[in-house]
């Protein structure tokens, strides 16, 4: 509970982001988290819940003439629901966009069922 | 200084709804939607932040997902005009979104620098997303220090 409290103290971001799910029964997670490096992605998967935590660099403040950017740490949590297989999740930063691509739990993706001949 | 500006502003609910109403009552005038052209050809000008520092400017812009070669920087004086394309992160085949807030298509934002900078030194760095343009201020309008010798 401690964490929390210190969380919502904190200003986070809320990055952009995008869930869609594949027909091979894949969950993909686009996050767009600019000026975050690999090192400072910090992804936990617990008690139902991905939390994804981007820690951005904080200049000292700047001769700013326009300063529209803004500034902080993103946060974002997603519930993730009975059918995910939460031990197959993947992640992949490029370009300051995170992938994260997890699995459906096999008895609910979807299946062609093959017709015998007899 | 803005040419183009960054709709980041707070919101007054009734000058919203006055908008609105007027956007919708010009709709109806319309036998079809016009399509964008020249300046307002896209569909999303993102957030910069502008540095001054003595010598040079330094531009700093959100640009998650956006290959370099997609990106186009032109400076004309003390203009300088970022467009390019984001083209759609997601594979062909992933049709079911359940949701998205990302922005997607052409890109243009024109700022206004306070002073012409030197074209042909401009560099501009992509990285995590991020592009960093340095735009080094022109010879004869850096600031100089005149001493003033005493008679």
């Amino acid at each position: 509970m401690a964490e929390k409290t210190i969380e919502r103290k904190t200003k986070y971001l809320r990055p952009r982001s995008a869930v869609s799910e594949s027909k091979d029964g894949k969950l993909r997670v686009r996050i767009e988290m600019p000026g975050v490096r690999k090192e400072d992605l910090d992804i936990r998967v617990e008690n139902n819940e991905m939390r994804i935590i981007g820690r951005r660099e904080h200049p000292a403040s700047r001769p700013y003439i326009l300063h529209e950017r803004p500034e902080g740490d993103y946060l974002q949590i997603f519930t993730l629901d009975d059918t995910v297989d939460q031990g197959k999740v993947d992640a992949v930063l490029d370009k300051g966009v995170l992938s994260i691509t997890l699995d459906l739990k096999d008895q609910v993706k979807p299946r062609t069922i093959q017709i015998r001949s007899e | 200084m803005n040419l183009v500006g960054f709709r980041n502003g707070t919101l007054d609910p009734l000058r919203e709804f006055e908008d609105l109403q007027e956007e919708i009552n010009r709709l109806f005038d319309m036998t079809k939607v016009p399509e964008p052209r020249g300046i307002f050809e896209r569909s999303f000008s993102p957030a910069m932040d502008v540095v001054e520092n003595p010598d040079s400017f330094q531009v700093m812009c959100d640009l998650p997902g956006i290959e370099i070669q997609d990106i186009e920087i032109s400076i004309s004086g003390n203009v300088l005009t970022l467009k390019g394309e984001k083209r759609r992160g997601q594979k062909a085949g992933d049709p079911d979104s359940f949701r998205e807030d990302t922005r997607e298509g052409m890109f243009q934002r024109t700022i206004q620098l306070p002073l012409a900078v030197d074209a042909g030194k401009v560099e501009a760095v992509l990285k995590n997303g991020v592009l960093t343009i340095d735009l080094p201020k022109r010879e004869e309008l850096k600031p100089r220090q005149i001493s003033v010798k005493a008679s």
